[in-house]
């Protein structure tokens, strides 16, 4: 079995003030290595909630997250933090690049907290893989979108994760730019990387070998079954 | 993450914000430059009043003859006691085993003429002991002995700058001062130091003199036999100024205060004609003002870095919830809480840090001021630099823990969301 991530039974509920929401409920599933999945759905379905777990940054109310046949939900938060440090890189919609650093500098933020040395090197060459050799000293404010996207990849890259989570990463981008971006991911794919996005744009979501559509906190279809 | 480079980031993040850094740090910058500027004044006063104690002689005992206001109260006095004199001197020296040397002194003001110059000093009558009580020591000539003492010998030493003021350059032994219409042979010249001296002229009845600097050098000194027999014409009963006494061992100074005062009492029929004044019990006491005067300085300085440290108590946590997208960004990155405490800690404390070393240049420059403008002593000790520093940094790390913590324990999906 080549089991990454298995979720079962997971199910997330928030409270607000008196009313508990259900973001996710009984939600079971496995992905393997080296899939290309999106998880997609309208907004409030618990696709980023599911992303959220997915990514260790949140943790599930009931049942149990399992990321390579390991229970992660009962990981502390420096656990946690190392698993999202050396296992997962994150791409998200509104880039979250520090905003007054470099391009280099954002790009090595997980190096830094991994402890790693020849961190000037490796940022740097993420960098020229997704194309900004040239502009490595440049901040976020002076790159177009896209470039920031690109520099939002590199940084997840960086730390050779298995993994990459991605939640819209074309949505505030121009059509032209969500194309270099997306072939970026299929390159990734290529590699072996395991890469998961959470779209609503069915465009994107084509790109991906596996669709899980999401529906009020729970999956409506898998869609093909098994690859 | 090493340590240099968080405090490369902190720098960074300061500098972003350099206005609000500096107004963050007023603050600490004001509370620390007072702390300096206020201990470095009152370790100059102290060091200046140790100075003086110190150069009255630790081991020595001053008995200084006391004169009344009031004519009534000396009419009554006079009539149980006569005053300070030479027999209580010699009874003194007869009585205590412990004294080392011992001497009476009549001051008097006069007028002294060299042929061509005139001027007014202090003359002191004196014995050949005051010299060794005092340190002092002759630079040229010799002291007085017990003939000039006994045949009233007219002759007389300088001091280094009365010499200098009346011969120059040139050579003094031999010469003659005029004084009360006699003249003075020179037969010595005192080495050039600053002294202290328990003040002259005292008319109240307080028990403890100022202390008071001043340039004794100036004196000129004849044997106080001369000076009593043949100048001002007074016999042995009557009132001297002083008399000055020396201690063999410094563990015997207060011992020894103890019987002058039992005899002395007894000889003046306890009438209060006297002050002995202590140099050791005077720094004893001086010390003890000092402490009082540190502890409500410390006490301002503590308010005013308290007020600081809540400052940048309040600055941090506005910080936290502008960067709160930052702290989650981080988070996403596989920052540890303790990583995010670390970083906010470190960030709070190269601020006050920051603070601390401008609070010291302030209060560095701000002693320099001071002391220019007032006259006063000040000196500074390294240890308060120090300590200054220390100190601010550590309110920094205090006032920080409670932003940092919030930092750490933001919910970091919380945290990307938020605009």
């Amino acid at each position: 079995m080549n089991n990454m991530i298995e979720f079962r039974n997971v199910s997330r509920t928030y409270r607000l003030s008196k009313i508990e929401i259900v973001a996710l409920n009984n939600v079971s599933f496995v992905i393997n290595a080296g899939e290309y999945v999106a998880l997609t759905g309208p907004s409030g379905s618990g696709k980023s909630t599911c992303l959220h777990i997915l990514g260790c940054l949140d943790k599930p109310s009931k049942g149990s997250y399992l990321f390579e046949n390991t229970p992660v939900d009962k990981y502390d938060d420096t656990e946690l933090s190392r698993m999202r440090n050396k296992k997962i890189g994150f791409v998200f919609q509104s880039f979250q690049l520090l905003p007054r650093a470099s391009a280099l500098e954002n790009v090595e933020l997980p190096l830094l907290y991994g402890r790693i040395k020849d961190r000037k090197e490796r940022a740097r060459s993420a960098l020229e893989l997704v194309g900004l050799g040239e502009r490595i000293h440049h901040k976020p404010t002076e790159l177009s979108g896209g470039q920031q996207q690109r520099v939002a990849i590199a940084r997840a890259m960086v730390n050779e994760p298995k993994i990459i989570l991605a939640d819209e990463p074309t949505g505030n981008l121009d059509s032209r730019s969500g194309k270099d971006i997306m072939s970026i991911f299929g390159q990734l794919n290529s590699q072996g990387i395991t890469v998961i996005l959470v779209t609503h744009d069915m465009t994107v979501a084509e790109h991906a070998k596996r669709v899980l559509k999401f529906k009020d906190g729970q999956i409506e279809s898998i869609t093909p079954q098994i690859i | 993450m090493n340590l240099f480079e968080i405090i490369k980031l902190s720098l960074r993040q300061l500098k972003v914000q350099k206005l609000r850094s500096i107004l963050t740090l007023l603050g600490i910058i004001f509370g620390i430059s007072a702390v300096i500027s206020m201990m470095s004044i009152s370790e100059g006063a102290k060091r200046e009043v140790m100075q003086r104690i110190q150069l009255l002689g630790l081991n020595n005992i001053n008995i200084r003859s006391l004169k009344t206001v009031n004519i009534d109260e000396e009419q009554t006095q006079i009539t149980y006691s006569l005053g300070l004199s030479t027999i209580d001197k010699s009874v003194l020296k007869q009585n205590c085993p412990n004294i080392k040397y011992i001497s009476s002194v009549k001051e008097v003001k006069s007028n002294i003429t060299f042929p061509k110059k005139k001027l007014g000093t202090r003359v002191l009558g004196v014995e050949p002991e005051y010299f060794p009580v005092m340190n002092l020591t002759l630079k040229q000539g010799r002291n007085f002995s017990n003939i000039d003492l006994e045949n009233y010998n007219q002759v007389c030493i300088l001091g280094a700058k009365l010499k200098a003021e009346l011969f120059g350059l040139k050579p003094c032994l031999g010469e003659k001062v005029n004084f009360a219409n006699r003249s003075f042979e020179v037969i010595g010249v005192l080495d050039n130091r600053e002294t202290a001296d328990t003040g002259s002229g005292k008319t109240d009845k307080t028990k403890l003199s100022t202390i008071q600097v001043r340039d004794i050098s100036k004196d000129l000194y004849v044997p106080l036999t001369t000076l009593m027999k043949k100048v001002v014409k007074l016999s042995d009963t009557d009132r001297i100024t002083e008399i000055t006494v020396q201690v063999n061992d410094d563990k015997h100074v207060l011992s020894e205060v103890a019987v002058i005062k039992t005899i002395l009492d007894k000889l003046h029929h306890n009438v209060e004609d006297y002050e002995i004044i202590v140099p050791r019990e005077l720094l004893r006491q001086s010390q003890e003002t000092q402490a009082i005067f540190n502890i409500v300085l410390g006490c301002i300085a503590g308010i005013s870095l308290l007020v600081g440290g809540i400052g940048v108590m309040n600055i941090m946590l506005a910080t936290v919830t502008e960067r709160t997208r930052e702290i989650g960004i981080r988070r996403a990155m596989g920052a540890t809480k303790t990583d995010i405490i670390q970083q906010f800690l470190v960030e709070t404390s190269v601020l006050s840090g920051l603070g601390g070393v401008i609070g010291i240049l302030l209060g560095l420059i701000a002693v320099q001021i001071i002391s220019l403008y007032s006259g006063w002593a000040t000196a500074v000790s390294i240890n308060i630099i120090i300590i200054s520093f220390v100190v601010s940094v550590t309110i920094g790390i205090v006032f920080g823990l409670y932003p940092a913590d919030k930092a750490a324990n933001l919910d970091p999906v919380e945290a990307l969301r938020y605009e």
